[in-house]
């Protein structure tokens, strides 16, 4: 959202300044935020990434309760053969959009077939990274999530700033000079989509940034009322995890809260168990299940080792607050209403990146009528907007060329940085050029 | 394990598809309102009724996914109204290359741009950006923090629940954050700035203090 076409005079001190502040914030941020608008684009289809990565994995539609615990039971006596117990084990049950059995545990995945037989590793390497990268820009988990944080509360910064910035909002709501060349057209792109896109911009900005910051806040909400201890902080929210006791205890029943789940709750779709401290008196078993046409993640239903169903969390029927934080996911990764949703998020995700990548063309361009060209910024910021989605391209070519042990994050800060660079100095140097021919 | 598609996916969801419909009528509405000469309050008073009653219809229907697909609803029809309007926009002009554009490169102008980065670029204020950035980035943060925390206090201190009280806490440290470093980079003057992050922090730091002592009293506060 960035110059109004004819603002009128009482609101020009306030467009002026919310303009000025549009723009220096954009420049900030711009480049970190196109490429978390780019990723999170894609990472809409995260579990279709998975299913091109891996083709040969095998699908299913439904794992029988016996074949989970079958998968689970293998996969621990695994670990405990190579002596090192996993914390927590998760087993994705076959969804409609990723209709796979993969168990996680600290070291790793390891998909099951239909009988609940291990049938080779887990390989969504490119998946994760794309993933990683919109998550923590590749930082470590802590740090990154909190910078990502960040740039979601700049992005609410900058769409408040342009609302303030743009006086005809709804007068030129459907203004579209498309293909006018002399910077009109690019605004007119840039407002028009920021107009049109606010409800996606404000709905994935505030929950990506109370995600990311949500460390910060719960250390800080540790601070004030739990003696420091995070965990406690979340269990309002999340529920808490049941007494630790490390002496050991057989695999729990998984196939008795299976079952139990399919008697009790048949319109609930189980999408993951949960084990916690698996194989210790102090274990616990979570089932979480899709509430179909909710925004909330889902539902934790509890069960003791031995399979007898304790409660729920309250995500879907617990208080307000536990509703609203567990709605903030499906409503930011857009998978809360099948492929038709998804799409839809990818398009209006690559419209944000079409505002994100028009802002400092804008602020370039009118710095270029005033006679103050900068060509080297306007050819690094070329380098930042096209050089992103063809270093992702080329990454996903090596994943499907060469494998899935391709060091993606290296390559992808490898490639970018140098391509930026390089075209920051072709636009210095064209600028030498220009002022030599004078 | 077969995909249900969303429109048939049960008659209990009529009334989100029916919200839907209403906020496409509504931007069709206020499309073709604002596009007549003058202004039109009837035509858009239905625009935005249908918007209303399009967004109150998902909420009956499915509360939160309904309204967030009433929402997907009204953006997919301006997305498509867009379409055909940068469809049929006429051929711009090539961008002027004379005069004061065409400066950009060759004129006086020009060289104005091409001896900042020849090297010989004004003063680039590192001291105010950096004081701007301290103001917007850490301190503005502790300032969220710290009003987002005071608001928990209050509404714990007030007889809400904990997870309330703190999804509220989750909600406001980026909303207080944003709306702080907009104001910060649109208000002019140092002292205005510093006020204006203080406020929030020492309301927050008020509202804390408050409850400390309210909870501290044989009663544990006001929820009693």
């Amino acid at each position: 959202m960035s110059a109004p076409l004819s603002p009128p005079p009482p609101e020009r001190g306030r467009v002026q300044r919310a303009l000025s502040a549009h723009s220096a914030l954009g420049l900030l941020v711009a480049a970190a935020l196109y490429i978390l608008g780019l990723t999170g684009a894609l990472s809409v289809f995260h579990d279709e990434w998975q299913r091109v990565e891996q083709p040969d994995a095998p699908e299913m539609t439904h794992l029988a309760p016996q074949a989970a615990q079958r998968a689970v039971a293998a996969v621990l006596a695994t670990e405990r053969a190579a002596a090192r117990p996993t914390t927590h084990l998760y087993l994705h049950l076959p969804t409609a959009e990723l209709p796979r059995a993969t168990v996680s545990t600290d070291h790793g995945g390891t998909h099951v077939d239909a009988a609940g037989h291990p049938a080779g590793a887990e390989e969504a390497e490119w998946s994760d990274f794309l993933l990683a990268l919109h998550d923590t820009l590749t930082l470590p988990s802590l740090l990154g999530l909190s910078v990502v944080g960040a740039l979601g509360a700049m992005l609410l910064a900058l769409t408040l700033t342009g609302v303030l910035a743009h006086p005809r909002i709804f007068r030129d709501a459907f203004r579209l000079r498309a293909r006018d060349r002399s910077g009109i057209g690019l605004a007119d792109w840039h407002n028009r989509l920021s107009v049109w896109t606010l409800p996606f911009t404000l709905a994935v900005a505030l929950t990506g940034a109370s995600i990311g910051l949500g460390s910060i806040t719960a250390y800080a909400v540790a601070q004030g009322w739990y003696g420091g201890d995070v965990e406690a902080a979340y269990a309002p929210l999340f529920g808490a995890e049941g007494q630790a006791d490390a002496r050991p205890a057989p695999v729990p029943d998984i196939a008795a809260a299976l079952r139990t789940m399919q008697a009790r709750f048949p319109n609930i779709t189980p999408t993951y168990v949960i084990l916690h401290e698996p194989m210790t008196v102090g274990q616990q078993v979570q089932v979480l299940g899709d509430h179909r046409h909710r925004l909330i993640y889902g539902e934790n239903y509890v069960f003791d080792a031995a399979g007898r169903f304790l409660g729920t969390t309250g995500l879907a029927d617990g208080a307000v607050g536990q509703q609203v934080v567990a709605s903030s996911y499906k409503l930011h990764f857009g998978n809360f209403g099948g492929l038709p949703v998804k799409i839809a998020y990818a398009l209006l995700g690559l419209g944000l990146c079409v505002i994100i990548a028009t802002g400092p063309y804008l602020w370039l361009g009118k710095r270029e009528r005033r006679g103050r060209a900068a060509l080297g910024l306007r050819a690094a910021w070329g380098g930042v907007v096209w050089g992103t989605p063809l270093v992702l391209a080329a990454l996903f070519a090596a994943r499907m060329l060469v494998g899935h042990a391709v060091p993606f994050t290296a390559l992808f800060w490898g490639a970018l940085v140098p391509i930026i660079a390089l075209a920051a100095r072709q636009g210095r140097r064209r600028a030498l050029r220009l002022e030599q021919r004078i | 394990m077969a995909i249900t598609p969303l429109w048939a996916a049960g008659s209990a969801l009529w009334p989100v598809w029916a919200g839907a419909a209403a906020v496409g009528a509504g931007v069709g509405t206020l499309r073709y309102s604002w596009g007549q000469a003058g202004r039109r309050v009837p035509l858009n008073r239905a625009g935005w009724a249908a918007l209303a009653l399009g967004v109150a219809l998902g909420i009956a229907g499915a509360g939160a996914w309904g309204t967030a697909m009433v929402a997907l609803a009204a953006m997919a029809t301006a997305a498509l109204i867009l379409a055909q309007a940068a469809w049929a926009a006429p051929a711009g002009k090539a961008p002027r290359r004379t005069g004061r554009a065409g400066r950009q490169a060759t004129g006086p102008g020009a060289g104005a741009g091409a001896k900042a980065e020849a090297g010989a670029a004004p003063s680039l204020r590192l001291g105010g950006r950096l004081r701007t950035f301290l103001l917007g980035g850490p301190l503005a943060l502790a300032a969220s923090l710290l009003a987002a925390l005071g608001l928990r206090a209050a509404v714990v201190a007030l007889g809400g629940g904990e997870a309330d009280a703190t999804m509220l806490a989750f909600l406001g440290v980026p909303l207080i954050w944003a709306g702080l470093v907009g104001g910060l980079l649109m208000v002019e003057g140092a002292a205005r700035r510093l006020r204006l992050v203080l406020a929030p922090a020492l309301g927050g730091g008020a509202l804390l203090a408050v409850a400390t002592v309210l909870a501290r009293l044989p009663s544990g506060g006001l929820s009693t």
